[in-house]
C-alpha cells in the first residue's frame, strides 16, 4: 500500500523527539488560549507565528496545528464551565454542557468533550489519509479556470455562512479582496495603490491584519463592552469523575460516530468548517433522539455530537489546504502563511515535492489528538485555574504580545502601526456589527483569485463559452450550487438556536 | 444604528475612490485585462453593496439592536488606544523593555488594578521578563536593548 508506506514516513518524522515536544507545546498553549477569553484560534496562531521562524518546516506546522486543536478543546471547556464559548465552534456545546455543569456533571461533560474530540479527530484523520492523495491527484489537472471557480465559490460560501447579515459579510469580503489588490500586480508587475510607499509594495500583510482584527479588536471590544460577572463551576478533577457512566457512554456512541462523519464532510467544503458542523450535528441528533425534550437541559448527546463534529471538521479543513493550496478559513490561512515563511508552497505538488511535510503533518495529527486526550483529562484542573486570571491583568499582556508579535514578523515598526490601525478599524466595524472573518479570507485569497481570474480571461480570450468546455469547472459549479442551497437551509435552522443560546 | 450608517457611507466613498484609482491604472478589455480591471470590479461592487446597506438596511439589525448597550466603556477604550500609540512613539527611543513597562502600567491602572506597588511590580516583572525571554529564544524585539540602555544611560 502506497498510502501506508507514506504514512510510515510521516510517522518517522512526527515521532522525532523535537516534533513531539513542539506538538505538545502547541497543544498546551492552544488549550490555554482557548480557555482564556479575548483571543481566538486565529489571533493566537498569528501571535505565536514568530516562535516558528527558527523551526524546521514540519515542526513549525505541527506546532501550529496543535495550537488549532488545542483552542478548539479549550473553547469547549469555557462553554461548559462558565457558559462563555471560547470559540464560535463551541457555542452549541454551551447549551447542554453548561446545563450538565449546573446539575453537577461538569466533570463528565469535560471528559466527554475530550473523548468525543479524540474519536472524531481520529476518524477525520483516517478519512483524510485516504482522501487527500486522491484529491491531490485530481487537483493536478486544475487550470486557472478551475481555480477561479473554486476560489470564487469558496469566497461566496464563506460570506454566506456567517451568523450576521449576509450583505455586510459580502461587503467585508470585497473590502478584503480590495486590500489584497494592494501592491504589485500579479500579472503585469505594475504597482497598484502603493502611493509610492516601499512598505506597501509587498501588499497588505495578512498576519499583521490578523493580529489587528483578531487580537487588538477582540481586546478593545471586550474592554468597551465591559465584562459580565462570571459564575465558574469548579469541577471535580478526580479522574474517575471525568468518565461517563455506562448509560452515558452508550447514549453518546452513535452521536459521536454520526457527528464525526457529518463534521468531516462539512469541514471539507469552503466556508463550512467547524462552526456549521457543530450546529448541524446538534440539530441532527436532536431530531434523531427519542428524547429530544432533554436537549438543552443537559443531554450528554448534545455535548458529544457537536464536539465530535467540530473536531473532525477541523481536520477536514486541512485537506483543501494541503492538496489545493487553498485555505478556506482564517486558521488554515495562517498555516499557509507559516508554510510560506518556510519556503513551502502547499498545493497539488506538495505530496511529491515535500512528502515529509505532507505526511508528517497528517501523522502528527494522530499524535496531537492522542496528546490532547492525555493532556486535557488530567490537566483540566490547571486549565480551570487559568479562568481565574483577572481580565485587567490578562488584557494588557495580550496587547503587549500583539505589539511584539507584529514587530517580530519583519523587524519593522510599520507593521506594529499597521496592526494597531487594523485593530481600530476592526473595532469600529465590530461596533457596526460587521463580521471580520470574511475580510481576512478575502485578503488572503484575493491575490490568488485575481491571478487565476485574469489568467482565465487571457487563456479564454474573454469568451465565456470556454467555461462550458471544462467539465471539472462545471462539476464544481454544480456541487457549489447544491452546497449553497443546503447551507441556506442549515442557516435558517441555526438561527432557531440563537435564542436559547443567549438566555 | 447610527454607526452602521456612517460605516456604510465611508465604504461607499472608499469604493468610489478605489474605482477612480482603478480607472487611472487602465482597464484594458476582457481579452487583455490591465491592472485596473479587477480593482474596478471590486470598487463598483463595494459601492453597490454599501448603497444596499444604506438604503435597504440589513435583515439582522431589527433582531438585535436593543440588546446591545449603546454606551460602552468609552474612556477605558480610548485610554487603551492612547497607551498603545504612546508605546509605538517611544519604543524607538527607550527600547522594548522600558516602553512595555510604561504600557503595562497604564493598562493595569486603566483596567482597575489599584495600588502603586502592585502596578509597578507587575509591569516591571512582565516587561523586563518579556525582553529577556524574547532575546533568549531569538524573537526580534525593537532596539535599543535594555542592556545597552543600562550601559549607556538614557
Amino acid at each position: 500500500m502506497d498510502v501506508l508506506s507514506n504514512l510510515g514516513l510521516g510517522f518517522e518524522v512526527a515521532l522525532q523527539p523535537t516534533t513531539l515536544l513542539f506538538a505538545f507545546i502547541g497543544v498546551f498553549i492552544g488549550t490555554a488560549v482557548g480557555v482564556l477569553p479575548g483571543l481566538g484560534a486565529p489571533g493566537a496562531i498569528a501571535l505565536l507565528l514568530p516562535l516558528t521562524y527558527g523551526l524546521d518546516p514540519v515542526v513549525a506546522v505541527v506546532m501550529v496545528a496543535g495550537i488549532y486543536y488545542g483552542t478548539m478543546y479549550g473553547g469547549s471547556t469555557t462553554s461548559i464551565l462558565v457558559n462563555i464559548p471560547g470559540e464560535s465552534a463551541s457555542v452549541v456545546t454551551a447549551l447542554d454542557g453548561y446545563a450538565m455543569a449546573r446539575k453537577g456533571r461538569a466533570g463528565v461533560a469535560l471528559g466527554m468533550c475530550a473523548i468525543a474530540s479524540f474519536i472524531a479527530g481520529t476518524i477525520g484523520i483516517v478519512l483524510m489519509t485516504v482522501l487527500a492523495p486522491l484529491l491531490g491527484r485530481i487537483a493536478l489537472s486544475f487550470g486557472p479556470l478551475e481555480y477561479t471557480v473554486l476560489l470564487g465559490i469558496g469566497l461566496l460560501c464563506a460570506s454566506f455562512l456567517v451568523s450576521g447579515s449576509q450583505w455586510k459579510a459580502l461587503l467585508m469580503l470585497l473590502v478584503g479582496l480590495a486590500l489584497g489588490s494592494v501592491g504589485i500586480d500579479p500579472i503585469t508587475g505594475d504597482q497598484r495603490f502603493t502611493f509610492g510607499s516601499v512598505y506597501l509594495l509587498d501588499g497588505v500583510k495578512f498576519v499583521v491584519v490578523v493580529m489587528g482584527i483578531f487580537g487588538i479588536t477582540e481586546v478593545l471590544s471586550t474592554i468597551y463592552e465591559g465584562t459580565a460577572e462570571r459564575r465558574l463551576f469548579q469541577p471535580s478533577t478526580r479522574f474517575s469523575d471525568l468518565l461517563p457512566n455506562r448509560d452515558e457512554a452508550r447514549r453518546s456512541a452513535l452521536p459521536i460516530a454520526r457527528g464525526s462523519l457529518l463534521g468531516f464532510f462539512l469541514g471539507l467544503l469552503p466556508g463550512g468548517g467547524a462552526v456549521i458542523a457543530s450546529f448541524a450535528s446538534y440539530a441532527m441528533e436532536k431530531r434523531l433522539s427519542n428524547r429530544p425534550d432533554q436537549f438543552g437541559k443537559g443531554a450528554i448527546e448534545g455535548v458529544a455530537a457537536p464536539e465530535a463534529a467540530n473536531n473532525s471538521a477541523a481536520s477536514a479543513a486541512f485537506v483543501p489546504l494541503l492538496t489545493l493550496g487553498i485555505p478556506f478559513n482564517a486558521v488554515t490561512a495562517l498555516i499557509l502563511a507559516a508554510l510560506m515563511i518556510q519556503g513551502i508552497r502547499p498545493g497539488p505538488m506538495l505530496m511529491s515535492s515535500n512528502p515529509e511535510v505532507f505526511w508528517g503533518v497528517i501523522a502528527s495529527m494522530y499524535i496531537g489528538n492522542l496528546m490532547l486526550l492525555v493532556l486535557n483529562l488530567p490537566l483540566v484542573g490547571l486549565f480551570v485555574q487559568l479562568l481565574r486570571v483577572p481580565y485587567p491583568v490578562l488584557f494588557p499582556v495580550i496587547l503587549l504580545i500583539t505589539m511584539l508579535g507584529s514587530y517580530s514578523i519583519d523587524n519593522n515598526l510599520m507593521d506594529v502601526i499597521c496592526a494597531l490601525a487594523f485593530g481600530v478599524f476592526g473595532f469600529v466595524l465590530r461596533l457596526a456589527r460587521f463580521e471580520l472573518a470574511p475580510l481576512a479570507l478575502g485578503l488572503v485569497l484575493g491575490p490568488m483569485f485575481e491571478a487565476s481570474f485574469r489568467q482565465t480571461l487571457i487563456v479564454s480570450r474573454g469568451d465565456f463559452a470556454f467555461v462550458l468546455s471544462r467539465p471539472i469547472a462545471l462539476g464544481i459549479f454544480a456541487v457549489a450550487t447544491l452546497w449553497i442551497v443546503v447551507s441556506v437551509v442549515l442557516r435558517r435552522r441555526e438561527r432557531g438556536f440563537s435564542t436559547p443560546a443567549s438566555e | 444604528m447610527q454607526i452602521a450608517r456612517t460605516v456604510s457611507i465611508a465604504f461607499f466613498l472608499a469604493g468610489a475612490a478605489l474605482s477612480w484609482g482603478a480607472w487611472q491604472l487602465g482597464l484594458g478589455s476582457a481579452r487583455v485585462p490591465e491592472p485596473g480591471l479587477y480593482p474596478m470590479i471590486l470598487g463598483l461592487s463595494i459601492m453597490a453593496i454599501s448603497a444596499i446597506l444604506l438604503f435597504v438596511g440589513d435583515e439582522t439589525s431589527s433582531e438585535e439592536s436593543p440588546a446591545s448597550k449603546p454606551q460602552g466603556h468609552r474612556l477605558e477604550t480610548v485610554v487603551t488606544l492612547l497607551a498603545l500609540v504612546l508605546f509605538i512613539l517611544i519604543v524607538r527611543f527607550v527600547g522594548f523593555a522600558v516602553s512595555s513597562v510604561i504600557l503595562l502600567a497604564i493598562l493595569f491602572w486603566n483596567g482597575g488594578i489599584r495600588g502603586a506597588y502592585r502596578i509597578v511590580f507587575l509591569s516591571i516583572t512582565i516587561g523586563v521578563a518579556a525582553e529577556i525571554g524574547c532575546r533568549l529564544i531569538g524573537i526580534p524585539v525593537p532596539e535599543p536593548s535594555l542592556l545597552s540602555l543600562l550601559r549607556d544611560g538614557l
